[in-house]
């Protein structure tokens, strides 16, 4: 392990790169607005926590943008449409089909990536090409000389569990071997109260859009770190992830409650099967702990 | 405004129930020209008044209901860029956040504080 380890950093700073990363393609439908959703909600987070456009490096399907407007019925979030939002408020847009080539990674500087999108045993899919970002690149472009801090939100976010800490990896996963889901923005938002709707209207892009509740659960504890680590004297990494997963798992687990519920309330004299998915597993993870209680969040 | 109960009622239920679960989304479809291609390429869909996706990530299928709710079809690879309405119902959501562990810790977050434009 190197000295790196030792020395007490803030998550966000803008001595760090970030870049929010989803292969969902434009060809899969709804799947790609949801998950261009979850990375637009990093990066509304990232910019409400000071960090400069600069910083900030998008990647996903391009073709999505073109269709955006539409979608979103020209929706705004301050000023400006959410398309125009991703693009004026970043430091570049790169096309998942070109980011190995596109992207290089400053050894120099720390590097946040953040991922949403879909996720196989292989690692992150690429749905324009039908290939997968394993992590065989991490461990590539990860360096003693600075931190390669990983946020996926993916199924099977374990196949990013066994990178090599010794070169300054800390890893959190939505997930070990489990798929993900999202779930509707409203009903999450009731941790707002009476805000509820005015949050999941100004954080989607259009009404009914599902958001993986793991990244909403760290976007809120991000947020709102005072107001919920109140009791913590320091607002680490590990403390951040402390929270943003018992929150994960709440949500999760009273939709697995509900689903229960509705069976047995139909057992009797109705067949009541739902579509096949009755288990909602999600088990989060963090690699490196180490390293993750010396990132600071205030 | 109406329940979804009172508007989709022929709904099936192991739809209804993954809607009020929060593990699908359902849209009203917009009669535009990318619904109307839809249409060209699945006859059947002429009646579709809303589309339900699951929020699994491992679902890829998408229904398409009727005015009442009733199933039309189960298409995967829909790529239409449907465009939506506005619901003309309000879901009955399952409460999905009791014993949250936020409890009421964010009942009095001011929204003033997140800033939506930058410099």
């Amino acid at each position: 392990m190197s000295e790196i380890v030792d020395q007490e950093i803030k998550f966000f700073r803008n001595e760090c790169s970030y870049v929010l990363y989803s292969g969902t393609s434009i060809t899969e439908e709804e799947d790609a607005f949801r998950h261009l959703n979850d990375l637009f909600l990093m990066q509304f987070m990232l910019l409400n926590k000071g960090i400069v456009k600069e910083n900030i490096t998008l990647v996903f399907d391009i073709d999505i943008l073109k269709r955006m407007d539409e979608k979103t019925n020209l929706k705004k979030i301050g000023k400006v449409t959410f398309s125009q939002f991703l693009s004026t408020y970043s430091n570049s847009i790169i096309d998942i089909n070109n980011f190995q080539d596109e992207y290089t990674r400053d050894k120099d500087r720390d590097l946040i990536f953040i991922s949403s999108g879909h996720g196989a045993i292989h690692g992150l899919h690429n749905g324009k090409n039908n290939t997968y970002l394993s992590s065989d690149y991490f461990e590539d472009i990860a360096t003693s000389r600075s931190r390669t801090i990983l946020l996926m939100s993916q199924c099977i976010a374990g196949s990013f569990h066994h990178l090599d800490t010794r070169k300054n990896i800390c890893t959190i996963g939505a997930s070990e071997y489990q798929s993900s889901l999202s779930l509707d923005l409203l009903p999450l938002c009731r941790i707002f109260g009476d805000k509820a709707e005015d949050h999941a209207n100004m954080f989607s892009f259009f009404p009914g859009v599902a958001i993986n509740p793991f990244l909403f659960s760290f976007l809120c504890v991000s947020l709102y770190t005072n107001d919920l680590l109140k009791f913590n004297r320091k607002k680490s990494l590990i403390h951040i992830y402390k929270y943003t997963a018992s929150s994960t798992y709440n949500y999760l687990q009273n939709v697995q409650n509900k689903i229960d519920f509705e069976l047995i309330q139909h057992k009797d004299g109705k067949t009541y099967v739902r579509s096949g998915y009755m288990n909602v597993v999600q088990t989060p993870y963090l690699l490196n702990k180490i390293l993750a209680s010396n990132i600071l969040f205030d | 405004m109406k329940k979804m109960s009172e508007v989709l009622i022929n709904i099936a239920e192991n739809i209804e129930g993954n809607l009020k679960c929060s593990v699908a989304s359902i849209h009203k479809i917009k009669r535009d020209k990318n619904f109307d291609e839809l249409v060209s390429l699945h006859r059947e869909l002429n009646d579709a008044e809303y589309v339900v996706y699951s929020n699994y990530n491992q679902i890829r299928e998408c229904e398409f209901l009727d005015a009442r709710g009733g199933h039309i079809s189960s298409i995967s690879g829909v790529n239409q860029n449907l465009v939506y309405d506005k619901l003309d119902f309000v879901i009955e959501h399952y409460n999905i956040i009791e014993n949250h562990p936020f409890n009421s810790s964010l009942h009095n977050v001011s929204m003033d504080s997140l800033q939506l434009n930058f410099g």
